[in-house]
């Protein structure tokens, strides 16, 4: 993406919404002048409390999955007996809508931060879990033997080639998974929380019938996956700079 | 310097490679071993790399019995040896920078290893092998030929002692082909290298061999072995003599072999 790319798709947003607006013409959907001066009043004080508070528990949540996912898919990716073991387990779970698992998160490790991360968290595992295995199965043996030749055991062979192969599998599955997290993240906050951007749309804006500062908070949710993605994109260009026009 | 004695090796699906097999390389020998596809010949190599273990009897280099890779055996594959992520420098600059990741333990790395200059090193074998003006392209950037040509300077920069090469340029065209062929018997010379060539083709094992162990249908058991007056020798190729011993080549590495020119 690029930045002129950026500003054309967003003024074709903020014409086709103008439309839009006037066509339906009711409070519930207020035009884009109504809404975006609010949207920036209103950024340099409660919704930027709630976008901050949501985007930490995007950040910790991928983090997170990170931490699990890289390892034990590089594990699955080398070792073909456990993966096919575990790989009918990771089929059944992975398509099951993590969201249904809420109640039994808020019940097991509370309402706070943690239910939210815990369960964005587990949506980007599975992605990652998956790419990051099937990265590391397509690594070829002769580039293994090769570089174990040059006298590299199990730590040189994950600092110098698992690690760095892996890298733009987990930014594929970041680039794939963003938009479902933050839109899980939206649910988990309109339950027992009193911050992030779930509960500023649904709760404080919807809930008192305030449509323009619920058009706000849609607005900031919408700017923090494009600087999700945007963030994807500049590590992909800077860790992954042998996939120049290809990815 | 390379000591095979009566080492027996086995696939696990119970394909039996080398049966009680011994084989001995002197130092500074050049070897090309040869046969058709599937009888063992990268197994061989991997052996002598240290790469696979024998289940019977033992592989000893300078005395020493083989256990794991070892720092100065240099190891080169047909293809995809370079990292793809990897600028050709860093390529080159690998197995350096596995080194300075262990320090010299002996294990990983030679006991005496210095890598002050590690830098020149890699700027040197890059200058050597002509692919200094390539430094910052990926390997997908580059020909084959120049992609080996990294292979090559990885490994040297290494500064092994015995150098294997599993069927370095059957993947090229003819011309890049017998320029590397030269190229690497120049080297061999000028580094004092033992080397140990593994390809299908006759004429290729001929030119970078005085020996050749020809591999037929396996299990081997005995090393069968052919001097070769004609290491190096490219404009041969239509003596008699020579004809004669791509005859004999043949026949010994049987019926099967009908693939090879």
């Amino acid at each position: 993406m690029r930045w002129r790319d950026v500003a054309l798709g967003t003024l074709a947003t903020l014409v086709l919404w103008q439309l839009l607006a006037w066509a339906i013409s009711r409070p519930v959907f207020p035009p884009p002048w109504q809404v975006l001066p609010l949207f920036f009043e209103k950024l340099g004080g409660e919704l930027g409390m709630h976008l901050l508070i949501s985007a930490a528990r995007v950040v910790a949540a991928i983090l997170a999955a990170m931490a699990i996912a890289v390892p034990a898919g590089l594990g699955l990716g080398q070792m073909r007996r456990l993966d096919r073991l575990l790989a009918p387990l990771i089929y059944i779970v992975y398509p099951i809508p993590k969201i249904v698992f809420l109640p039994v998160i808020l019940v097991l490790v509370g309402s706070g931060d943690d239910s939210k991360v815990l369960l964005v968290g587990m949506i980007l595992f599975f992605q990652m879990l998956v790419v990051v295995r099937d990265q590391a199965a397509q690594l070829r043996p002769e580039m293994i033997a090769s570089v174990r030749s040059m006298g590299a055991g199990r730590r040189a062979l994950f600092r110098f080639v698992y690690l760095p192969a892996c890298i733009p599998a987990v930014l594929t599955a970041l680039r794939i998974s963003i938009g479902t997290a933050i839109a899980v993240l939206f649910i988990a906050e309109t339950y027992a929380t009193n911050a992030g951007l779930g509960y500023y749309i649904v709760v404080e804006s919807w809930g008192a019938l305030r449509y323009t500062d619920m058009y706000a908070g849609v607005l900031a949710m919408s700017l923090l996956g494009l600087v999700l993605y945007f963030l994807v994109d500049w590590l992909d260009r800077r860790l992954c700079p042998w996939r120049e026009g290809s990815a | 310097m390379i000591q095979l004695e009566a080492i027996t090796f086995a696939y696990p699906n119970g394909t039996c490679i080398f049966e009680d097999f011994s084989w001995q390389v002197a130092h500074g020998e050049a070897w090309a071993v040869v046969g058709p596809s599937g009888c063992g010949k990268t197994t061989l190599l991997h052996l002598l790399a240290g790469l696979v273990r024998p289940q019977a009897g033992r592989i000893l280099i300078d005395g020493q019995v083989l256990r794991r890779p070892r720092p100065r055996t240099g190891l080169i594959l047909q293809d995809y040896g370079l990292l793809p992520w990897a600028t050709l420098r860093a390529n080159v600059a690998l197995g350096l920078d596995i080194r300075a990741f262990y320090g010299p333990d002996g294990i990983h790395v030679p006991k005496d290893e210095v890598l002050d200059d590690k830098e020149e090193r890699v700027r040197y074998w890059m200058t050597r092998l002509g692919i200094h003006h390539l430094a910052g392209h990926y390997p997908h950037q580059v020909s084959g030929g120049q992609r080996q040509r990294a292979a090559i300077a990885r490994t040297l920069a290494l500064r092994p002692d015995i150098l294997l090469m599993d069927e370095p340029f059957g993947a090229l065209d003819a011309l890049t082909r017998q320029d590397l062929m030269q190229l690497t018997m120049q080297l061999r010379r000028e580094e004092g290298l033992t080397t140990v060539i593994v390809t299908h083709s006759i004429e290729e094992a001929l030119y970078l061999g005085e020996y050749v162990l020809v591999l037929a249908r396996p299990p081997h058991r005995v090393a069968t072995a052919l001097p070769n007056p004609h290491v190096g020798d490219a404009a041969c190729r239509h003596d008699s003599a020579f004809l004669e011993l791509c005859r004999q080549l043949r026949a010994l590495m049987g019926e099967s072999a009908c693939e090879v020119a």
